[in-house]
This record gives C-alpha cells, sequence and structure tokens, in this order.
C-alpha cells in the first residue's frame, strides 16, 4: 500500500453528504485481491496521529448566552452584525402578522448581505476614475 | 457586538421579548448567512486511521475546501479530489479489517 512520503501522488479524496473517503494507491504486487485497480483504502499497518487535515466552509456558532459575542463566539464578521439584527426584525414582524414591515427588513436583510465584501483575499479590481 | 446589544435593539422597537426566542432567532440569522456568504472556513486534525475508508463529518461542514496528508517528514501535503469516485470499484462495507488485504 501506499506510503506517505508522496501523498499528492498516492493519495485522493471524495465526498458524500455525511462523508469524507480517503483513497490510497495500490502498489503492492502480492495483494490476494482479485479486483484490481488504482486506488483501495489506506493500509499502512497503523494509524497516523494527526496524519488527516481538512479545512472546509463552516456554519457559523451557535449564540446561547447575551454576553457572548457573535465576532469571538460564532465567528461571524463584524461587518455582518448589522444583518442580523434585520434578520431578527424580519422574523418577529413576520410572527406578528405585519407582512408589509416584515418584507422591508427581509429586502435590507437579503440586500446586505448579499452586497457585504467578505474577501480578504484574492485579486482586487481597482477603480480607475473615467478622464 | 453582542447578543445582548442585538436583544437591547430589538427590545426598543418591540418591547421585552423571551430571551430563548431572540437566541433561536438569531442563530436562525446566523444560519441563513452561513448558507449564503460561505466564508466562515476552519480547519479541523484528525487521525489517519488505517483500513478505514470513511471519516464522519461534522454538522457544521458546509463543503470540504482542501484535504491534506501528514507525509512522512511530518508536513502537511494537499491531496487531489477524485473526479470520479463513483468508478471506484473495491467497495468498503464489511466492518472487517480481515477482508482488506
Amino acid at each position: 500500500m501506499a506510503k506517505r512520503d508522496y501523498p499528492n501522488k498516492d493519495f485522493a479524496w471524495f465526498n458524500d453528504d455525511e462523508r469524507l473517503a480517503i483513497l490510497a494507491t495500490d502498489t503492492t504486487s502480492d495483494s490476494g485481491e482479485k479486483t484490481v485497480e488504482r486506488y483501495d483504502t489506506f493500509q499502512e499497518g497503523a494509524d497516523v496521529s494527526n496524519g488527516l487535515r481538512y479545512t472546509f466552509h463552516s456554519k457559523y456558532g451557535t449564540i446561547d448566552a447575551v454576553t457572548e459575542d457573535l465576532k469571538t463566539t460564532a465567528g461571524l464578521d463584524s461587518g455582518l452584525h448589522p444583518m442580523v439584527v434585520c434578520y431578527v426584525k424580519a422574523r418577529i414582524y413576520e410572527d406578528m402578522g405585519d407582512m408589509q414591515k416584515a418584507q422591508y427588513f427581509r429586502q435590507m436583510y437579503e440586500k446586505d448581505t448579499k452586497q457585504y465584501p467578505l474577501r480578504k483575499s484574492g485579486v482586487r479590481q481597482l477603480s480607475v476614475p473615467r478622464m | 457586538m453582542k447578543a445582548k446589544q442585538i436583544i437591547d435593539q430589538v427590545e426598543k422597537l418591540f418591547g421585552r421579548q423571551p430571551e430563548q426566542y431572540m437566541f433561536q432567532l438569531i442563530n436562525d440569522a446566523l444560519d441563513d448567512i452561513a448558507s449564503t456568504k460561505q466564508h466562515y472556513t476552519k480547519t479541523t486534525t484528525t487521525n489517519l486511521i488505517d483500513k478505514d475508508r470513511w471519516y464522519a463529518l461534522d454538522d457544521e461542514v458546509i463543503d470540504i475546501i482542501k484535504v491534506e496528508i501528514l507525509d512522512s517528514n511530518s508536513r502537511y501535503v494537499r491531496i487531489p479530489k477524485l473526479a470520479d469516485p463513483h468508478n471506484i470499484l473495491r467497495g468498503d462495507e464489511d466492518s472487517s479489517d480481515d477482508t482488506l488485504t
């Protein structure tokens, strides 16, 4: 089975909705398997401590105390905090049956959330004034 | 902004609301923003288990950006995503390690 000398060559991953699958190339020549293919389950004879690391888009943390901060506890960018207020107002107006005001705050929430620039990395465009 | 500041703003408009109700609405807002913006990234490390193909994903995972394996020099190296996993022939459904050779 594949060793971990060149993981980018000998390992691959995929996922379904609930699970992440790690595959490794099958390099053994004396395998007892009848079906031959490039990838199989990782087999090195022992577990590798902290051997797997994955990075993912995550949901925010949950708030369950008044003292908790939306940035430090939940991870929400501070610029998006006013949108939470809009969302909460929209939901309360919905529950009260005032759909007109609910719609107003819902639209404000959706517009501001959509437009809020979050990228701190990546290519930025220069705004060149028309001369 | 703390949860209390949001609750204070709402209280000015609607009067006092049950605390649990407010937390529920705030958390609903966070879930809704997470589904549209997807900018909050996290990294998790776990053991690479011998003869184990599948690793359960936490409920907080929306989508996976990258996966890395600890190489023999103790550095994490990014591995490619398989484009055609449906073509994998050998399954890994049997819980017995003896079936893997």
